[in-house]
């Protein structure tokens, strides 16, 4: 009798990016997973061919979902462009590989559904014409907080921290809670077309799938007037959301205000999670546990600062989707600034032009990566400004840091090699080469 | 005599919290936080106006949740004046983020109501469950 020979090969999807392959798998269409009592790289292989599987899966089903994307978002005069994808297999291998490491994953389906991100859509919105010294002016005599209007030593303060004046720890502890309230129409102005279509996008979804009806829409003020009479007229493509996170730094504003992710919560109702920071909420939401603003700040995530909105979605053919919503400029700093984290985290895919970024990251200790990533969030706070239509004044890299840490650098950096991967990658195909 | 433990809570933003409330089971500490919620939105959310956001919350046992601590929270609605939220939030062991759903939104005898319901705690613990998983991704 012969026994079968499971054969393995590695994927390359790009020049030097590969993954181990159980190959006989990949030819027999074989989805199951086992682990039990495999080497740790017949494990790999075997979630090299799911990943292989699942991408396939994601690049049928691409098309419909894009399609559904940019018909919900593509036609607002404050979207400038929308950027779709899915996910290469190389990137979902690395995922359901963490994923199989926590023990979350123990099947075809489980690796699937692990992969939220499987189809992605950015929508990127235009920046707001810069606003002049008297709009501003205006704007700070116009605001009330609780009811009231400020004082004029919270105007003072709140002037000059717009104005990027130099002001102690406390008053800018005691300023930004005032910037935050005077965006906030800002925020709107730029995200509420994109807000609106979202929710209407959700109760449709609600309507088709739970029968919701009109009438329990109004009864239950799940949406606004206006949007009842839109919902009503227009055609409105369906889509489910299920978690919603509102990513921004300490000193960061979001991408959607809090009004706008309680209209989200209503439209959705208990259906939706939504994921945010607790120190910045405008109450203590566990008052009895025991935190400061400032541990949380070292505890943080995303310390660099990322400023998006995300929601996972499900898209009308069943596929799980990520949209991300955020502005030009921070779209276009989000592309680079986590390559110091990814370093710090030992993640190196970099080419040699990143070698002496690297060798300036690994030589940072923890409290001086820690002034950088206050440098970074000074950078997302930049761009945002620039978004908002607020003054603005290009954060400076610290005199102790390497120049070559310098925002302005790492996108060059990042250009430069962006352009050497498109040319390298220009005539590869894809393709597995068999392990000798 | 109620013991505060000062040391612990000098310099921190939280309330102080009498010795021997941790001894309470799960259970009684769930009825405990709703009975004081419902205190709380009849006394603080008023018909019309401005009010501040208020939340009760509770430790959890990490042998049984992976969330750090869950509460009840209450926001007014941005949108519509004199309605409010009724959040549950559920903290991750790092405290930097939580997970949290509305369960009900509306007037002070709105959500009273809906917290009268006879299975609301049922939901209330189902949901500290649910949202206490969903944060280990």
């Amino acid at each position: 009798m012969r026994i079968p020979v499971t054969v393995y090969k590695t994927f390359f999807s790009k020049p030097g990016v590969g993954m181990p392959v159980n190959f006989s798998k990949f030819l027999a269409k074989d989805t199951s997973l086992a682990f039990q009592g495999k080497s740790k790289y017949a494990v790999e292989a075997d979630l090299g061919t799911t990943a292989l599987q699942i991408e396939d899966i994601l690049k049928q089903n691409f098309s419909d979902a894009k399609k559904q994307v940019d018909m919900v978002f593509a036609d607002l005069k404050t979207v400038d462009y929308i950027q779709n994808r899915y996910k290469s297999a190389v990137s979902i291998h690395a995922k359901i590989l963490r994923g199989a490491n926590k023990g979350r994953i123990d099947s075809f389906e489980s690796a699937k559904n692990f992969v939220l991100d499987g189809i992605g859509s950015r929508i990127v919105s235009k920046s707001l014409k810069p606003l002049n010294g008297k709009e501003i002016t205006q704007m700070i005599d116009d605001l009330k907080i609780n009811d009231k209007f400020l004082t004029s030593e919270q105007k003072v303060l709140l002037k000059k921290y717009i104005y990027g004046r130099k002001l102690t720890p406390e008053q800018q502890a005691e300023a930004f809670p005032l910037y935050e309230k005077f965006a906030r129409p800002l925020i709107e102005k730029r995200s509420q077309p994109v807000v609106d279509n979202l929710l209407l996008s959700i109760t449709k979804n609600r309507m088709l799938k739970e029968g919701l009806t009109i009438e329990e829409i109004k009864t239950r003020n799940l949406l606004t007037d206006d949007l009842i009479k839109r919902l009503q007229t227009e055609k409105i493509e369906p889509l489910e959301i299920t978690l919603v996170n509102n990513y921004r730094g300490f000193n960061g504003l979001p991408e959607f205000s809090n009004r706008q992710i309680q209209a989200i919560r209503k439209a959705t109702e208990n259906r939706v999670v939504v994921r945010s920071r607790p120190d910045l909420a405008d109450y203590n939401k566990f008052p009895n546990q025991g935190y400061t603003g400032d541990e949380i700040k070292d505890f943080a995530l995303k310390r660099s600062g990322y400023r998006t909105a995300q929601a996972n979605v499900i898209h009308s053919n069943g596929m799980l989707g990520e949209l991300q919503f955020r502005g030009e400029y921070t779209n276009r700093f989000a592309e680079y600034e986590h390559i110091a984290y990814d370093l710090r985290q030992g993640k190196n895919t970099l080419g040699e032009l990143f070698d002496d970024f690297k060798t300036a990251v690994s030589k940072l200790s923890d409290a001086e990566y820690d002034k950088y990533n206050v440098y970074l969030e000074k950078c997302y706070n930049y761009y945002n400004r620039l978004e908002l239509g607020l003054p603005a004044v290009k954060p400076k890299l610290p005199k102790d840091f390497d120049k070559i840490l310098s925002d302005d650098s790492l996108r060059n950096l990042h250009d430069i090699n962006d352009a050497m991967l498109r040319n390298q990658n220009k005539d590869f195909k894809a393709h597995f080469v068999t392990i000798a | 005599m109620v013991k505060y433990e000062l040391a612990k809570i000098k310099n921190r933003n939280i309330l102080m919290v009498p010795k021997g409330l941790g001894d309470m089971s799960f259970n009684g500490r769930v009825d405990d936080i709703i009975a004081k919620m419902k205190e709380r939105i009849e006394r603080e959310v008023p018909d019309k106006g401005f009010f501040r956001n208020f939340a009760e919350d509770l430790s959890l046992d990490k042998r049984e949740f992976f969330g750090k601590a869950a509460a009840l929270c209450i926001e007014r609605d941005e949108n519509i004046d004199g309605n409010a939220l009724l959040l549950l939030s559920v903290l991750h062991p790092s405290m930097n983020v939580d997970a949290s759903v509305m369960l009900a939104s509306g007037t002070r005898k709105t959500l009273l109501e809906y917290m009268n319901k006879k299975d609301f705690k049922n939901e209330v613990i189902n949901t500290i469950h649910e949202l206490s998983e969903s944060l280990k991704g």
